[in-house]
């Protein structure tokens, strides 16, 4: 899923532009392509390649987190053995309330973000969670969301200073 | 917000289409004109339903690979300042305070960093830890991702109606 695709220094600059904003005009393409030296036809014909390799998963609104319904969030993180670490991610992957699930560095392996309607609600998932994966209680931190400050997600992508080491 | 811009929302949501005049396109799907499309994102904007159309970038698919959570240990009365300043700051992606547990996990602000290489993630939080004077913290690299799916949903916004 996460295969590397081949791109070009334009495709990263068209990429760039395309994360900061879609301009709200006739033919968007073109007024992209004026502000990074492309045409018009350039840049579609290359946006959909990308999005057809997947490099771009869609183009689509930001929304405002205040506008949001309020929901109760944390996140955990858990210490499981290597060698079960993909059994329980399976386990945790099957929540829909799970929105992220990563394995990570460190003592604590396995971090997973949780959202529901009310604390109760999470306390009931966590324990849910704990029974079916079989991990104990003082393997796993609860970090509830305090305040959530900024949801904004953008790449460094013309930052490439350097191969991968 | 009406119930004519809840279904444009449901539309943009899926993606515009990629043709040279994608505004037009949906307004087709919509019933209405293309002025009338841009005017109502225009407006969405303004009331700040939305904040912008752009493309949501899989990173990981370009070489943007690494990506790091970091753990911030900040005392409880200066966290909520810590949090806002890290969270203007370019390269943060995601910035949250969170409940410590006590005697056991004492950070309380957490960042998220993406960068083409762990050097690149580094150097930048070194950078920050520099700036803002917060020396304690934990750099929580990931090295796999099992699941990840978007945030907010139109759907979400439907209770505001």
């Amino acid at each position: 899923m996460n295969k590397q695709m081949p791109v070009d220094q334009e495709d990263l600059v068209i990429l760039n532009a395309l994360q900061n904003n879609i301009p709200l005009v006739h033919d968007p393409w073109e007024e992209i392509g004026r502000s990074i030296g492309l045409s018009g036809e350039e840049v579609l014909r290359r946006v959909k390649q990308l999005s057809n390799t997947g490099v771009i998963r869609s183009i689509s609104p930001t929304f405002e987190s205040v506008k949001r319904r309020s929901r109760i969030s944390t996140l955990i993180a858990l210490q499981v053995p290597d060698d079960r670490i993909g059994d329980v991610a399976a386990v945790v992957n099957e929540y829909s309330e799970v929105s992220h699930n990563f394995r990570r560095e460190g003592l604590f392996n396995l971090w997973f973000t949780l959202a529901a309607d009310s604390d109760e609600q999470i306390n009931d998932l966590i324990d849910d969670i704990l029974t079916k994966t079989g991990v104990e209680i003082d393997h796993l931190l609860d970090l509830r969301t305090v305040r959530a400050y900024k949801i904004d997600v953008k790449f460094p992508i013309l930052q490439k200073n350097g191969e991968d080491q | 917000m009406d119930t004519c811009d809840l279904m444009l929302l449901l539309e943009l949501e899926k993606g515009i289409p990629l043709v040279q005049n994608p505004y037009a396109e949906i307004a087709v799907s919509q019933g209405i004109s293309e002025n009338e499309v841009i005017s109502r994102i225009t407006d969405l904007i303004k009331e700040g339903v939305i904040r912008r159309i752009r493309a949501r970038i899989n990173q990981r698919s370009i070489g943007i690979c690494a990506n790091a959570l970091v753990a911030w240990k900040i005392p409880k009365d200066e966290a909520d300042n810590a949090g806002l300043q890290l969270s203007g700051l370019q390269g943060v992606t995601h910035c949250y305070q969170r409940r410590p547990v006590q005697g056991i996990w004492e950070y309380s602000v957490y960042t998220v960093h993406h960068g083409w290489t762990r050097s690149q993630v580094t150097e930048e939080v070194v950078r920050i830890s520099e700036m803002t004077g917060y020396s304690d913290y934990l750099l929580l690299f990931s090295t796999e991702e099992f699941k990840r799916v978007p945030h907010t949903k139109v759907l979400d916004l439907e209770a505001d109606i």
